[in-house]
């Protein structure tokens, strides 16, 4: 419970700069990056990084039973009606996507983690910590993704420092960030860029609605994964099944 | 399907070695209409469910067909209604295709209670068997999909699993390419999720099963890309 409250205090007093401007965020990487989703939003990955950069220490043993509650973790980036100002990755036109199996077993690698109980008894692969798996997981081949924002240039560039990977399965090498250039932009892209959507907006926001615009039931902020942020949105296009 | 793969398999499709397994094929659904009484077909919607059907509706056009719903949570509601209109345009007799729910799939825990869904269906099937009077129900399993497939599989009839109501396997020699030539020679309906899916998954890998469903994430991780309109309903 004590470390609970001490998470929620460093969470509730995180403070970020706010000299906010329209950006380009260029991430180089690394193929494949593996995902389960057809987007990557920047805010998501902010919120992680800002998270660990709160918490500090604390990150690293946070209650596994329990989620906890960011939605009052300040982000460096502008904020309208509860929604960031931060696109989704625009993936670069050679993208493909390909599907990866990936195997994990127990190796003499990991013996070195084993407690004393376990050093001496049999380890289970069928169950447990070191079960092993057969998994498939979509790999997206690009070489590059674009993110526009709204936000504190000098602190995505200090936050940005400590991002080093994207997408799931980084701990086996994917998805590594070779470079990352912030820019300035004339004009804020996070929400619209030439006709298209380039977030997931709720359609309680009032904005102009066009031809061809698409409407589901997907979350809005971070985190992602939940359900409790999930409403009707106007989706921005799946480059993936709709062609890269 | 592209013209090349559609070519391809219609090459497969005037093979000896296929023709030769069409007409096992037929041997052991002749075998077990002949055997049984009332047999069933269990029709999924997935392609093997097809190539079987087609072959059992070439001679047995009156044949009892049965579907199973799972509810719009594993399967959307659109998915389900062109499976239906796929067997009813293969020429299943309308009066005798029994199309199986449960109102406990359609709630939001069906994605990961998968015990509700095994519950459920046996429940039903149960059912189905004892008022119907079925006595063998044809199934489109096949030896190369896994190797607890293989060993099920291996012989043409199954008493083992259930000693009231027999299995019948009369596709169990195809091979992913045998099924496809057959459902591209004789021009068969099959779901438009294969068209979508193969083009990253291959038409050798590509296969129907519920979607977001805990017990089988591991295996089509695609899903939440492909289908992610459906994710959050």
């Amino acid at each position: 419970m004590e470390i609970k409250k001490e998470i929620m205090k460093r969470i509730v007093d995180y403070e970020i700069g706010n000299d906010y401007t329209p950006l380009q965020v260029v991430m180089e990487v690394i193929p494949p990056i593996y995902i389960t989703s057809p987007w990557l939003h920047l805010d998501s990955i902010l919120s992680y990084l800002c998270t660990r950069d709160a918490l500090n220490d604390l990150f690293y043993c946070m209650p596994t039973h329990e989620t906890i509650d960011i939605s009052l973790l300040d982000l460096p980036l502008k904020k309208t009606n509860d929604l960031y100002h931060a696109s989704v990755g625009i993936y670069d036109d050679f993208s493909k996507l390909k599907m990866n199996t990936i195997y994990k077993r127990f190796t003499d690698k990991e013996t070195h983690h084993l407690t004393r109980k376990q050093q001496r008894g049999r380890i289970k692969t069928n169950q447990g910590h070191f079960k092993d798996f057969m998994i498939n997981l979509p790999a997206l081949i690009t070489n590059k993704i674009t993110f526009y924002c709204n936000g504190d240039k000098n602190e995505l560039k200090r936050l940005f420092k400590h991002l080093t990977h994207l997408g799931k399965k980084t701990s086996i090498g994917s998805g590594y960030i070779r470079n990352i250039s912030i820019t300035e932009t004339f004009e804020d892209y996070s929400f619209f860029k030439d006709g298209e959507i380039m977030r997931t907006i709720p359609i309680m926001m009032d904005i102009p609605i066009f031809e061809g615009v698409i409407i589901q039931r997907q979350p809005y902020k971070p985190p992602y994964w939940d359900k409790e942020n999930v409403t009707m949105c106007y989706v921005p296009k799946n480059q993936i099944k709709g062609g890269f | 399907m592209d013209r090349r793969t559609k070519a391809s398999f219609m090459m497969r499709s005037k093979q000896k070695e296929f023709k030769n397994r069409v007409k096992y094929s037929k041997k052991i659904i002749k075998n077990c209409f002949e055997t049984f009484n009332k047999p069933y077909v269990a029709f999924s919607g997935g392609k093997d469910s097809v190539a079987m059907l087609g072959l059992i509706l070439e001679e047995y056009p009156d044949v009892h067909v049965e579907n199973w719903n799972h509810g719009s949570y594993l399967i959307p509601v659109e998915y389900q209604k062109e499976i239906e209109n796929n067997a009813l345009k293969m020429g299943v007799n309308p009066k005798h295709f029994h199309l199986g729910s449960s109102k406990q799939l359609e709630h939001p825990d069906a994605r990961w209670d998968y015990m509700r869904w095994y519950r459920t269906m046996f429940s039903y099937l149960k059912r189905l068997i004892d008022s119907e009077g079925f006595d063998c129900v044809c199934l489109g399993l096949r030896m190369e999909e896994s190797s607890a497939r293989k060993w099920k599989a291996r012989n043409p009839f199954n008493y083992t699993d259930d000693p009231k109501c027999p299995q019948c396997y009369p596709v169990h020699t195809w091979t992913w390419e045998d099924v496809w030539a057959y459902i591209i020679s004789k021009d068969l309906p099959y779901l438009h999720h294969y068209d979508l899916y193969a083009e990253y998954s291959g038409w050798d890998n590509t296969r129907i099963c519920t979607f977001f469903d805990d017990e089988f994430q591991h295996k089509n991780g695609i899903d939440g890309i492909l289908m992610s309109e459906y994710r959050n309903r």
